[in-house]
């Protein structure tokens, strides 16, 4: 790894522990929800209608909010408030990829989670599931860039983050596994970027193995939004005039 | 009156210079509306009972809980995060000098359009849904005086937490944890066990809140809930005053 992203990375980790009762706090919302809504769902497997059991749901609902935890809307907010603030000149002075650096920060945020789920991975023997996961991460990198790069269009990006929450808890299958719904509607949703990168990666936590159907999926839009983050970025930096709002 | 309009005015004047802000604002607001519905769709495929709650009290729940939030983002939200930031940073000693109820106008001063347009989708379900119930000239009056008794505890819970801003340096996390609180109101009170049903019905009272305008539609509400809720009102109403008052004692401005 090159030095200069090594001290970013070092730097990005040392922050996350120092604000050590933040960290904490910021631990404990995600995996309240995750209660209430195993307190629900076990309400509605007890019936026995679906295929999920109690502790199946709840397994679910935990890989959920882990990877809630992994992947945050991070980078978006921070190449959005760069672009807004007339920051972002001063990062392409410096003799670094603006996206690389974005990415750095990103793992180093992520990495404590990430390595408990590879071990997990790990110890259940499921290789592919470490290589689909870390793919997913890098398809949901390329998903937030290509959204905070609206900056440079939007004066207000804000709301784009309770949008993506929003069609994340609808379409990722966060909350509720995906293959609960009609058929035929999960049958449209069931290869969408977000359910790519949120509901299969709680499948293959849960024990599957990524096909390679499912692999070509995540590389098709691997590359649709690689191009479309850095196509918006490269227009958004011609017109930028850096000044800030 | 005059100062109403003054603020209907200027907050109609933002919202219409910040449009694509509002718009955005609507369309994530209409999603995660969308997206409740939708989970109480699919809870109800495979189960006819959550909570003692069939499919349409459950519409009907996560409907009263969405009207009362949009009510309270609609009147107070903007005036609320201002607030908290103006006793923090020190910036409200002119606003406490006018002729009016300091704490009223300055927790109602700006009002947010974009909730206005989101709260239609729940009044629309609302006037379908409730065409399924048998309903009585007292249930319905019961009904919205629960919404409106709901709206006004949604304000006073937060007026609260900001009060302690007058203390606390930096209460934003627990502001930020009484919001989270709040989205546990689409949710029937008897899946909650043991103390955390007691917690969020009489001691953060959220779930009574939003449960009890469905209980007074089933006819099944016993009217000591009522009682409380109504005593819990005025208790905090006093103590918001209370705190307000004796904030504004040592507040001070650094320049």
């Amino acid at each position: 790894m090159n030095r200069v992203y090594k001290v970013i990375f070092f730097t990005k980790l040392k922050s996350k522990f120092i604000y050590k009762i933040d960290y904490i706090t910021s631990l404990l919302s995600p995996f309240f929800k995750v209660y209430i809504y195993y307190l629900i769902w076990s309400r509605v497997v007890e019936g026995g209608n679906t295929e999920y059991t109690k502790s199946g749901i709840l397994i679910y609902l935990i890989m959920g909010g882990i990877l809630g935890l992994i992947f945050t809307s991070a980078p978006m907010v921070v190449i959005a408030g760069q672009i807004r603030s007339g920051k972002l000149p001063y990062i392409i002075l410096r003799p670094m990829s603006i996206l690389g650096k974005l990415f750095i920060e990103y793992i180093a945020s992520s990495v404590v989670f990430f390595l408990i789920l590879i071990g997990w991975l790990f110890i259940n023997s499921n290789i592919s599931g470490i290589f689909y996961i870390i793919m997913s991460f890098y398809l949901y990198y390329l998903i937030l860039i290509s959204i905070g790069n609206l900056a440079f269009k939007i004066i207000v990006i804000w709301p784009f983050r309770g949008i993506l929450n929003a069609l994340i808890l609808l379409f990722g299958g966060t909350v509720y596994p995906l293959d609960l719904l009609p058929e035929k509607f999960y049958n449209i949703l069931q290869y969408n970027p977000l359910a790519v990168v949120f509901y299969r990666n709680i499948k293959v936590l849960g024990g599957e193995k990524p096909t390679i159907i499912l692999f070509f999926i995540l590389s098709c839009w691997i590359l649709i939004f690689f191009f479309i983050s850095k196509i918006s970025l490269k227009k958004g930096l011609k017109k930028y005039e850096g000044l800030g709002l | 009156m005059r100062v109403f309009k003054a603020i209907l005015r200027i907050s109609l004047s933002k919202f219409l210079i910040y449009k694509s802000t509002s718009i955005l604002v609507v369309i994530f607001s209409l999603l995660f509306s969308i997206a409740e519905y939708l989970l109480g769709y699919i809870y109800f495929n495979y189960t006819d009972n959550l909570g003692g709650y069939s499919y349409y009290d459950f519409i009907l729940l996560i409907t009263t809980s969405k009207i009362i939030f949009f009510t309270y983002e609609i009147l107070f939200v903007v005036s609320h995060s201002n607030l908290i930031e103006g006793i923090i940073e020190g910036t409200i000693d002119y606003d406490i000098l006018r002729p009016v109820d300091s704490m009223n106008f300055l927790s109602c001063r700006e009002l947010e359009f974009s909730s206005l347009i989101s709260i239609l989708l729940p009044i629309g379900i609302l006037g379908v849904i409730l065409s399924t119930y048998q309903l009585t000239v007292l249930g319905v009056l019961l009904f919205f005086f629960m919404l409106t008794l709901g709206v006004l505890l949604y304000y006073h819970i937060n007026q609260f937490v900001i009060n302690l801003a007058f203390w606390i340096e930096k209460p934003y996390t627990i502001f930020g944890f009484v919001e989270d609180m709040f989205d546990l109101g689409v949710n029937p009170k008897r899946i909650f066990p043991g103390m955390i049903y007691i917690i969020f019905t009489y001691i953060f009272p959220i779930l009574m809140i939003t449960n009890l305008p469905i209980e007074v539609l089933k006819g099944s509400v016993n009217y000591f809930d009522i009682l409380y809720l109504i005593l819990f009102y005025l208790a905090l109403r006093t103590i918001n005053r209370f705190l307000w008052r004796k904030g504004i004692s040592r507040y001070s401005v650094s320049c």
